[in-house]
Parts: structure tokens; C-alpha cells; sequence
């Protein structure tokens, strides 16, 4: 089913059918949410150091030392996912490691001191110490009360400038984009750590961006478009708004790549969960926003202006 | 910020070059004490003699409130006289305290004492071990007394002042005592960075690499558009890093995040802008499809940055640490990419096509 609703542009507009798959999609979307919710909340996030706290062991060598070679001789040992630094002097190394599996808290840095003592020579301990975690309780508790707040304002906002429906359908889009992202760490087991919350931070932002664009464009069709059924006049958007939709994303997802080939290893996780969020965040503008808008039922009637056009707008 | 046990907290200040400097301020620590000079009819134990500007003065030794409710000072200029003086706000309980204080003592003078805390660290060898004893002594002094002319609301001003000197300096101090709990450095050492600057070099390095990538790919796919948006895209980096520098942020791996968003919202509102125009162009003349693409995408581009601002602005109030160097990136990020994809380009346009009549 192709739409030939008003011939507003003469440009050769793609005429993909994409609503008319929109039941797949919900189902994918809808499999996918379910596999991620059930991944978090039985597998779990693996959180890293920043939220857990962990061992604080301070050694001192006799000789300069590389953190690098350090953190390679400990994860070869197990203890991955530690933060090793140089403290003061070349000399002096500093080891924050989160609890590992099968260690007891308080014998982590013993465990660890063991391991350096077996590898290196001259290796005095001088201090070692349990520290809280960087994140603390009062932000991941107020975190999660602010972004409630930040998703009411955003859905307050919508209402006010498109219509209710809108503000469902994006924060629809939102949450599901966080969730897949999130169910991707749990599932893949990479590590969560403070630089891979701000990329969920940024996902966020993307996500809203791209729903309000696609958003924009099918409330101005709902409007200046005669003839149509709601599928035709989204599908119509869709189509009008998908090389802008592509280009955005590809040329997102180039700085991206470049951030994960040539970013280094300690940067990985933080593109890959952008990333991650930018392919999402693209697939549910064209189908979660839009899907939500179908479910309850989107009229012209929503939209009707109360009087002329774009007059409403402040 | 790290707790370490049960008193103890650890601050990591990335970026700080002068350690010493950053030991200054937090080995400071200062208190105030909000008291009313003291009545005739106060018991001769109620009363405590001070020194203020070279004379007596006799205080009421209760104290009607401390630094921790003072929310902030600052020195200003009475909007009718023009004379200078120190706007106190504090918050809703101070408000309270300072209200019930004052409401019956209008005519009567209030005083305020600055408190401040000087660690002292002794040495002293407990079964031949070293052991470090941390005190502190308290040097208190008057730094204003003042006429009740009202009851105080939570918001009050303290007029009369010698010059905008002393306001400057009395502002200073109740900024300085509004920070209660004294505290000592237990430990000061330089950090190697968690991530090695190497890293972040690497990180903005390859940043750089897939702008390039991006600049590439928009001269080619949208011809002279495409370039005018290139600069836009340029001189929003430019403004951006410059604010971020004002400001004295640190780059981070959140602000690199900041960044890549801020990138890709840029870029959007250029193509927002272009492929309006293009389609616009199908049914109008060049110049009115220009005016219609910049009129028609503005309100796209409006309606979501203001939304991804509103999420920005939320994280900037609540978060800490990473959480706020994404959420400054961001904000700063938002109102300058509106401002070059919307009028920069706009400029870059106009005088591509100013003159040619289609």
C-alpha cells in the first residue's frame, strides 16, 4: 500500500509501507523490552566500580611502574575491572578494585597484594582500605526521582505544544530506548560504570530529538493534509522524514565508530552503549512513537487547530 | 566525592593544577552566628562583651541562627540611594528563626559573628608510634552590626556600609561562614588520571577523526549546503569549547558525550533546515523556499532542544560529578548549536544568495 495523499512536494519521496509492518514491529519491540526487563532484573547489571566501591589498596614499588602492566598482570589473575593509578610518584600505585566473586571483602586487598608480590619484586603494601562508591546512594535515589521529573516535564511539554498522544508516544519511545540499552549491558554482562551512564544520559537526549522531529512532521500532515487514513498521512511523515532520519543517525553513528576503533579500550563501553542507543533510538521514531500514536487512536480531530495555522504556536 | 569509612571523605578535584591552592579553600572552614546586641533587661549572664571596630559592644549570648541556613550573600547597590550593601538570603527554616528573632526586637541591633575554624595537627609518639592529634581553634570576631529596622523575612539587606569595599568583604565572609562542618586534611596527593590524559587525547583524537568524517560526508551529500553547515558545525565546536573553557570545565569522558550529542543535534538542525528547504523549493522560488525552510524547521528544532534542554537542565540540578559535566556539555551545547545552525547558517545563506534573483 502506497500513500498518495496531497502532492505538497513534487521531490520523489520514498514510499515505504511502514506502518504497514507496524505489528511485527510491536512484537519485536515488545519481545525485546520483556528480554531486556527479564536480563536486568534476573541477570543483573554488572556494575562497576564507580557504583559498587571496592578495595583501595596503595602499594609502592621499588622501581617506576606502569599502571598499564599492573592492570593487565591483575586481570590475568581475575581481578578485572579494577582502576590502577599512579598516586604521588611513579613509583607509588594506587589499585581501586570492586568486589570480586568468591573473595571476601575484607581479603581483597591482601588478595591483591599477593598477586603483585608473586609478579613484581619489591612490592611493599602500604595501605589498604574499603571505599564507598563514587556514585552514591543520595544520586542513584535522587537520580531516579529526577529523571521521573524530567520525563513528566518533557510529557508536559509535548502536550503543550502537539497533543497528549505525542507526549505518550515519546515518553513510550524514551523509556523503551533506555531499557534496550540498559538489557543490552545485563545480557552481554559488559560493565556499567560512571562514562557508560552518561552515554544512557545522551541516548536519552538522542532518542527525544528524534521522536519530536518525526513527531513534527506527521502533526503538520495531520493538519494540511486533506485526504488520508492516519496510517496513510504517518506513513506519508515517515517517508518525508527518513533521509533526514538516516542522515542523522550515519552521521552520528561516524563519530561514534571512530570513538569505538580508535577511541582505545577504556572509551568501548561508553560508544558501544551510544551506539546502541542511536540505532534504537532511530528504529523508534519510525516505529514505537508512531505505533503508540495508532494504539490510541490519532484523529484529525487531536489536531485540529483552534485557529490558524502555526498561530498557536508561541 | 568518595566516602572512606565512617568520618572520612575522599574528593577527587580533576583538572585542579595548584593543589595548594584547592587545599586553601577547603582547609577553611568558617561558621556564622546571627545574635542580638544585648537589652537592658538581659540577665548579666545572657551578656557577653565584644570588640567591633575598636569598641565594646555587649551581646545577647543566644544565637538565633548559624552559617548553615545562610543560602547566599552577595554585595549589591540599594536600587534608590545608590549606597552600597549585602543582600543575606537564607533558607525557608532560617527564614523562620530570623523572623520570630526579630519581629520583637525591631530598634534593637543584630550582630554577626564570623567563626573560623583553624585545624591544628599535633604530632605526639603513643608507644613509639607517631600519632596525629587534629584539633581546631576557633577565631571569632564581630563583622556587622546592624539596626532591626523590620521583622527579617528570609531575604534581608544590611545597609549603612563604610563603602563597596566592606560590602564586598562582608558578603565575602558570610558567603565563607555559610559552609559549617570544620574539617582536616588527612591526605593530599596528585592523581594520575583514571583514564590517562592519554586516553581522553585518544578519545578527542578520534573525536576529531569522525567530525572530519562528518564534514565529509555533508559537503558531498548536500553540495554548498553542505559546506555551510560544515562551517556552522565548526564554529559551534569552536564557541562550545571556548564557553567550556570560560567556564573552567575539565574534559571528561561524560563531556565527550556531551560533545558527540551536541555533534549530532548540530548536524540534525542543519539537515532539518536543508531537506525543508529542498522541499520547499518544489513550490516556491529559491529565496521564499530559504525563508519557508528556516521558518518551517525552526519550530521542529525548537520544540526538540527544548525538551532534550529540559532533560539537561534536570541532571545539571540533581547530579554530581560525571552526571554534570554531561549535563553543562549538554546545555551549553543545545544553546549553542541553535544559535549557529539557526542564525549562523542562516548568515552563511543569505550571502550565498543574497543577491541572485531566482
Amino acid at each position: 500500500m502506497t500513500t498518495r495523499g496531497a502532492v505538497t512536494t513534487g521531490r520523489a519521496v520514498t514510499t515505504f509501507d511502514f506502518m504497514g509492518k507496524r505489528l511485527i514491529a510491536a512484537a519485536v519491540s515488545i519481545v525485546l523490552v520483556v528480554a531486556s526487563v527479564v536480563a536486568v532484573v534476573f541477570v543483573g547489571i554488572n556494575r562497576g566500580l564507580d557504583f559498587t566501591g571496592g578495595a583501595l589498596v596503595e602499594f609502592g614499588f621499588a622501581q617506576a611502574v606502569d599502571p598499564e602492566v599492573v592492570r593487565e598482570v591483575l586481570v590475568a589473575e581475575g581481578f578485572e575491572n579494577g582502576v590502577v593509578q599512579n598516586y604521588g610518584s611513579e613509583t607509588d600505585l594506587l589499585v581501586r578494585m570492586p568486589p570480586v566473586e568468591g573473595v571476601d571483602q575484607s581479603d581483597l586487598g591482601a588478595e591483591i597484594a599477593a598477586v603483585l608480590q608473586g609478579s613484581f619484586d619489591d612490592v611493599d603494601l602500604r595501605r589498604s582500605e574499603f571505599v564507598g562508591p563514587t556514585v552514591g546512594e543520595e544520586l542513584t535515589e535522587k537520580g531516579g526521582l529526577a529523571l521521573l521529573v524530567a520525563l513528566g516535564a518533557v510529557m508536559l511539554y509535548i502536550m503543550w505544544r502537539f497533543t497528549g498522544k505525542f507526549g505518550v508516544g515519546a515518553v513510550t519511545a524514551l523509556i523503551h530506548d533506555v531499557l534496550l540499552v540498559v538489557g543490552a549491558f545485563a545480557i552481554f554482562r559488559w560493565t556499567f560504570n560512571l562514562p557508560e551512564l552518561a552515554a544512557l544520559l545522551a541516548v536519552i537526549g538522542y532518542s527525544l530529538n528524534d521522536t519530536i522531529v518525526v513527531s513534527d512532521r506527521i502533526r503538520e500532515n495531520f493538519r494540511g493534509m486533506r485526504r488520508g487514513t492516519p496510517v496513510e498521512i504517518i506513513n506519508y511523515s515517515l517517508n518525508q522524514t527518513l533521509g533526514r532520519t538516516l542522515v542523522t543517525s550515519l552521521t552520528t553513528l561516524l563519530v561514534l565508530g571512530a570513538l569505538l576503533f580508535a577511541g582505545g579500550e577504556q572509551v568501548s563501553g561508553f560508544a558501544t552503549a551510544l551506539a546502541i542507543g542511536v540505532v534504537v533510538g532511530t528504529y523508534s521514531s519510525i516505529y514505537v512513537a508512531a505505533n503508540v500514536l495508532l494504539a490510541m487512536g490519532i484523529s484529525k480531530q487531536d489536531l485540529a487547530l483552534p485557529d490558524k495555522e502555526d498561530a498557536a504556536n508561541p | 566525592m568518595q566516602k572512606l569509612g565512617g568520618s572520612r571523605i575522599v574528593i577527587d578535584l580533576p583538572g585542579v593544577q595548584d593543589a595548594a591552592e584547592a587545599k586553601r579553600k577547603l582547609d577553611k572552614f568558617a561558621n556564622l552566628e546571627f545574635r542580638l546586641e544585648a537589652a537592658a533587661d538581659d540577665r548579666p549572664s545572657e551578656i557577653e562583651e565584644w570588640p567591633y571596630q575598636g569598641r565594646p559592644v555587649q551581646l545577647n549570648r543566644r544565637v538565633i541562627l548559624t552559617g548553615d541556613r545562610v543560602v547566599h550573600a552577595a554585595q549589591s547597590r540599594d536600587p534608590e540611594t545608590g549606597l552600597p550593601e549585602v543582600v543575606i538570603k537564607l533558607d525557608s527554616q532560617g527564614g523562620d528563626m530570623i523572623h520570630d528573632a526579630t519581629a520583637p526586637n525591631i530598634g534593637r541591633r543584630m550582630a554577626v559573628i564570623f567563626i573560623e575554624h583553624k585545624p591544628i595537627v599535633t604530632v605526639e609518639e603513643v608507644d613509639g608510634e607517631r600519632v596525629e592529634r587534629h584539633s581546631s581553634r576557633a577565631d571569632k570576631r564581630v563583622i556587622s552590626l546592624a539596626t532591626i529596622q523590620s521583622a527579617l523575612p528570609y531575604s534581608f539587606r544590611i545597609t549603612g556600609l563604610a563603602g563597596v569595599g566592606e560590602a564586598q568583604e562582608l558578603a565575602f565572609l558570610l558567603r565563607a561562614g555559610a559552609l559549617a562542618a570544620p574539617m582536616y586534611i588527612v591526605e593530599e596527593r596528585t592523581v594520575g588520571a583514571t583514564l590517562g590524559e592519554e586516553n581522553i587525547e585518544r578519545g578527542m583524537l578520534a573525536v576529531g577523526a569522525g567530525l572530519v568524517l562528518v564534514l565529509i560526508f555533508m559537503a558531498f551529500y548536500y553540495r554548498v549546503f553542505g559546506l555551510v553547515a560544515n562551517v556552522a558545525l565548526t564554529l559551534n565546536l569552536v564557541i562550545l569549547i571556548a564557553v567550556m573553557s570560560l567556564l573552567g570545565a575539565t574534559l571528561t569522558l561524560p563531556g565527550i558525550a556531551g560533545i558527540v550529542l551536541t555533534v549530532g543535534m548540530a548536524v540534525d538542525a542543519n539537515v532539518l533546515i536543508f531537506s525543508r528547504i529542498r522541499e520547499e523549493l518544489k513550490k516556491r522560488s529559491l529565496v521564499r523556499a530559504i525563508h519557508a525552510g528556516y521558518d518551517r524547521a525552526f519550530l521542529t528544532i525548537m520544540d526538540a532542544n527544548v525538551t532534550t534542554l529540559f532533560v539537561a537542565l534536570v541532571l545539571l540540578t540533581i547530579g554530581s560529578g560525571a552526571v554534570k559535566g554531561f549535563a553543562i556539555t549538554l546545555s551549553i551545547g543545545i544553546v549553542t548549536s541553535m544559535f549557529t545552525a539557526i542564525f549562523g547558517s542562516r548568515v552563511a545563506v543569505d550571502l550565498i544568495y543574497a543577491g541572485r534573483r531566482v
